[in-house]
């Protein structure tokens, strides 16, 4: 368990210790600072390397360098509505103030907060609004829902959607004017971010309120889809998007079905719960899709437990009783569970006299007392205004608020996610060309010193010449072989994954074809039995939870496979390398240019289907037919129509992203030895022009000086190579050792 | 609070009266048996207390509602989910617990509700002076639809649901509660709890948006500040919404004692319709089906 507190406790020791400013206030980052570095030193041994290497190689290193540059950890901040995610993220990011909150759940966009990562024409907000065809489909009855039910039950529209679809076109009207319409499709740019503009794209307002037309608050909010806004790194060092949702369990289907969609982008989540009601059944149901994507991925923040009665108590019962439910719903590795509140960590960093006195109540005060973030004495000095004891308040409060834990929390799953891995990947590649670089500087500074030794014009024998003919040669013939290899490696990857893959699919259409089945039956038989069977709803989650537990074996027996082949692979690589040059690649460690299979996607499963769908809807389902039978073949009909469907879109996009995935791995790990060699081989070639030309016109042998200054050249690329070489281990060496394997 | 008492007596009143008049017929008409059945049926009807179910998903407040409305702490209230099964409360001169397990009853001491095995339901007798005019069942929390099946409704209940006023009404929610039939959910009031986390001008905004996403799903909205403070119960003061909530509970079981009240009338004078056509035609197909007037659901109970 992580609950706040801790070593804070040292800063209360001593006043003369204390620091004025709160911790977590100061500007330093606090997120990411070693990939951070280990990225900028990435592409300056990039731009190094770019000098030294032959031609052949820069298009490789101009791609990383894109890569790296254009790498951001996209944070999603998720949880039910109003779960406090917007009031959490303006503390996380240490803005109080710059995402608006209210009582009610506000907006239908997307919100992303860039840090550290400039716009692409240097704005400070963009706001994209719907365009004309997603207009189109969420006013004629929330996109997909709409089509879900028109497809399957032509003429019925679900009174839900109908009464919000036509409340959203009459409050954009009544805002925006009857022209509305030519807003879409449209983006709206301002060069600096102000509360007053994003109020007017993402507040709702109030509704209560809409004939003032001239009200700005809100007044976009019914057509705008996403905001993007671009702030300085505050405290995250390396480059964070960090990603505001609607909220899940919306009684507002599409903005649920929105939230749902940005779930796929990001590489790490944080899940806000709030203490009165941690971990309820639709939060275990969200936490099964991300577990999907990947557990290690996720931190739990359990919000506000400033509302509990009894903080100090309550939080531990409340923490205690969500780490059992975690345990026995989600088996495996533990996320980090942090008990907190955002209210705190807004009241610390709140304006002078704005905020934090709202919070002392007797209840906040015994908790930080008892939690010893702050001293009785303590409490005398914000009354009368004293600055020193509003610091230690500030203090104790973003102490208690459990940001801290979530900054190192978030920095620890930065350093063994995706990027990180990536990272370090790049740099084992980076190390293996400059090795190779290295060596053949040094082999060519050997031939040139036995040219020296034997004297200039003597030197450039027949034999020599064709000895270096021959290297060539085979140098050549290396490169013919891992263009072929490499073939063959995808080759063989793609056969893995499309036999893999169709087993799979086979499986699970199985499954959905057994369940249906089964409901089916279940429904029939309810039907006979109970004689009034007039309401029927279907809960969808066993079924979901099934098929996500069987697509992930798969996925994992098609993953462990495809690393098995690159383990295969790996030795002879590293053969072909020690060929092209014999010192490479003889201290690299065993995962030597492996790359992780990238986590499977698996929202497809979570998709809302028309078995969802209320009362009502089964209701007029089941309205024309009047036999229990023909109910269950109509059920069983949906069943298999809506799940195949899931099945189906998982699985393509599975498909999608692990072929990319191989064309990647194959193009990386041989593009590299592929560069060695083109670069050994082009060097070569120079080298037998030069020696051919020296033949040829034996009446001009080069100077001493001529042959010194190439001697120092190559003596400083080796040099420069050998040093590149040594950084990158060094660090390497340092993020490793950060890493838990 | 008293439910329209006198209507009540006039009813019994009546049913006596053609209870004695069936059967005191001198000549005896095997058929009428069961006409008697059915009146002396419709009797228990008509008295059958109401219940008050306090429903919602886990950790809505639904324990303190239960409190605020015994106005004393008599459940333990906590903020990680407590209550395991359904706890009926009714009035008793002394306190005591009995255990359900199917229809076998168990009496308990007291201080062993817990450790009991496998009960459906526990009941406790109180002499709670609220507990007058209906008893009382507090529920486990609600998360899936299988749940409410199990509540086994009756056509007496009054149903409250509740849920937490910071986060009002989530889908999860919404779809709970609209499994549950419509006919049970006619008087039923949405309680929204801790109200004391919210501001004034929130406390509206919220009331506006419960009034707009809940058209139509029940009879009224009431918010109360059901402190959670566990054993906080001088917390309840007045303009906590207690008061508000009381009222509104007694207008709905008003209103469901006059539909049974009118139902029971109404199936006693087909009842009697028929066996004076009896009496005076001889027995034929009868017109009704006296075997669905069953205790006590009986709103379904129609002439057919």
């Amino acid at each position: 368990m992580r609950g706040p507190g801790g070593e804070r406790q040292r800063i209360l020791d001593g006043p003369a210790e204390r620091p004025v400013v709160p911790t977590s206030l100061q500007l330093e980052p606090r997120v990411g600072r070693s990939l951070a570095r280990l990225r900028h030193e990435l592409i300056d041994a990039s731009g190094v390397l770019r000098g030294i290497l032959e031609p052949d190689g820069k298009g490789l290193l101009t791609d990383a360098v894109g890569l790296l540059e254009r790498q951001a950890c996209r944070v999603a901040v998720i949880g039910q509505i109003k779960a406090g995610k917007s009031l959490f993220i303006n503390a996380l990011a240490q803005r109080p103030g710059l995402l608006p909150t209210d009582v009610n759940p506000w907006t239908t966009a997307v919100t992303h907060l860039h840090f550290g990562e400039r716009s692409e024409h240097d704005d400070a907000a963009v706001f994209r609004f719907f365009t004309a065809s997603e207009w189109e489909q969420l006013a004629s009855g929330g996109g997909k829902l709409r089509e879900l039910t028109e497809r399957l039950v032509p003429g019925f529209e679900p009174d839900q959607l109908r009464v919000y679809v036509s409340a959203l076109k009459t409050r954009a009207a009544a805002r925006l004017g009857p022209d509305f319409l030519r807003l879409l499709g449209q983006e709206h740019r301002f060069a600096a971010l102000s509360p007053d503009i994003l109020a007017q794209y993402v507040c709702q307002g109030d509704v209560g309120a809409l004939s003032a037309a001239q009200q700005p608050i809100g007044r976009y909010s019914e057509v705008t889809r996403a905001a993007d806004l671009y702030l300085p790194g505050g405290p995250f060092g390396y480059p964070f998007v960090v990603i505001d949702t609607p909220g899940t369990n919306d009684p507002f289907l599409v903005r649920d079905e929105i939230t749902r969609r940005c779930l796929e982008s990001a590489d790490l989540y944080v899940v806000v719960l709030t203490a009165r009601q941690a971990l309820a059944a639709s939060d275990v149901a969200l936490l099964r899709i991300l577990r999907g994507l990947n557990k290690e991925r996720i931190v739990v923040f359990v919000n506000r437990i400033d509302e509990l009665p009894d903080i100090r108590r309550d939080t531990d019962l409340v923490i205690a009783s969500v780490r059992q439910r975690l345990r026995a719903d989600l088996p495996g590795p533990e996320m980090p569970l942090i008990a907190g509140s955002a209210w705190w960590g807004y009241c610390a960093l709140a304006d002078q006299g704005a905020g934090f006195e709202h919070c002392l109540d007797s209840r906040t005060v015994s908790y930080l007392q008892q939690m010893h973030f702050l001293r009785r004495d303590d409490l005398i000095g914000p009354a009368a205004g004293d600055d020193h004891a509003r610091a230690n308040l500030r203090s104790a409060l973003s102490a208690a608020s459990g940001l801290d834990q979530v900054y190192d929390a978030l920095d620890e799953l930065l350093e063994t996610s995706h990027h990180g891995r990536e990272l370090r990947q790049m740099t084992s590649w980076l190390i293996e060309m400059a090795r190779a670089s290295e060596a053949g500087s040094r082999e060519e500074l050997e031939s040139l010193a036995q040219r020296e030794r034997q004297g200039p014009a003597a030197s450039i024998t027949q034999s020599e010449l064709s000895r270096r003919r021959a290297e060539l040669q085979r140098l050549q013939e290396v490169s013919a072989v891992i263009d072929s290899s490499a073939t063959m490696f995808r080759d063989r990857q793609m056969e893995i994954v499309a036999s893999e893959l169709k087993a799979l699919r086979r499986k699970l259409l199985r499954t959905v074809h057994e369940c249906a089945l089964i409901e089916r039956d279940a429904l029939v038989n309810d039907l006979m039995t109970r004689r009034s069977v007039r309401t029927w709803t279907y809960d969808t989650d066993p079924i979901r939870r099934r098929l996500s537990y069987e697509f992930l074996d798969g996925f994992r027996n098609t993953e462990t496979k495809l690393m098995a082949l690159q383990q295969e692979i790996m030795p002879q690589l590293r053969r072909l390398l020690a060929l092209l040059a014999p010192t490479s690649g003889s201290t690299t460690e065993d995962n030597f240019m492996q790359r992780p299979v990238p986590p499977p996607v698996m929202t497809p499963l979570g998709a809302t289907t028309a078995l969802d769908l209320g009362e009502s809807w089964w209701a007029f389902l089941f309205k024309a037919r009047p036999t229990p039978m023909q109910r269950g073949r109509q059920l069983e009909r949906i069943f298999k129509l809506e799940f195949t469907r899931a099945v189906d879109e998982l699985l393509d996009g599975c498909q999608q992203s692990l072929t990319d995935h191989v064309v990647v791995t194959t193009e990386w790990s041989f593009g590299v030895c592929d560069v060695i060699a083109r670069s050994i081989a082009q060097r070569r070639t120079q080298l037998i022009r030069h020696y051919e030309t020296l033949r040829d016109a034996p009446a001009d042998p080069p100077t001493i000086a001529a042959q010194q200054s190439e001697a120092a050249s190559l003596e400083e690329r080796a040099g420069q190579c050998a040093a590149l070489i040594r950084r990158l281990e060094q660090i390497a060496h340092e993020t490793v050792s950060v890493v838990p394997r | 609070m008293m439910i329209e008492a006198d209507r009540l007596e006039e009813l019994l009143a009546d049913l006596w009266e053609a209870q004695h008049k069936l059967a005191a017929r001198v000549r005896r008409v095997p058929a009428l048996d069961e006409h008697l059945d059915a009146l002396a049926r419709l009797e228990s009807i008509a008295t059958a207390r109401p219940r008050v179910i306090v429903l919602g998903e886990a950790n809505a407040g639904k324990t303190s509602v239960a409190n605020l409305l015994l106005d004393a702490a008599v459940l333990p209230e906590s903020v990680v989910a407590n209550t395991r099964r359904p706890l009926v409360l009714h009035y008793a001169d002394a306190v005591g617990v009995t255990a359900m397990a199917g229809h076998e009853a168990i009496a308990l001491p007291i201080d062993r509700i817990e450790i009991a095995p496998r009960l459906d339901r526990i009941e406790v007798g109180l002499p709670n002076p609220r507990l007058g005019a209906f008893d009382l069942m507090d529920t486990p929390g609600l998360s899936s639809l299988t749940q409410i099946n199990a509540l086994e409704l009756r056509s007496t209940d009054m149903l409250i649901w509740c849920t937490v006023a910071t986060q009002a009404w989530k889908e999860s929610e919404r779809r709970l509660w609209t499994s549950i039939p419509a006919r049970h959910r006619r008087d039923a009031l949405l309680v929204a709890t801790h109200r004391d986390a919210l501001r004034d001008n929130d406390l509206r905004k919220v009331r506006a948006r419960l009034a707009a996403e809940t058209q139509d799903l029940f009879r009224g909205i009431v918010l109360v500040g059901a402190s959670g403070s566990m054993g906080r119960a001088t917390d309840m003061q007045p303009g906590n919404g207690d008061g508000e909530l009381g009222a509104a509970i007694e207008k709905g079981l008003r209103a469901i004692t006059k539909r049974r009240h009118d139902g029971v009338y109404r199936v006693a004078c087909e009842i009697m319709r028929e066996a004076v056509l009896l009496l005076e035609h001889g027995p034929r197909r009868p017109l009704l089906r006296l075997a669905r007037v069953t205790a006590p659901s009986m709103i379904p109970l129609r002439a057919t």
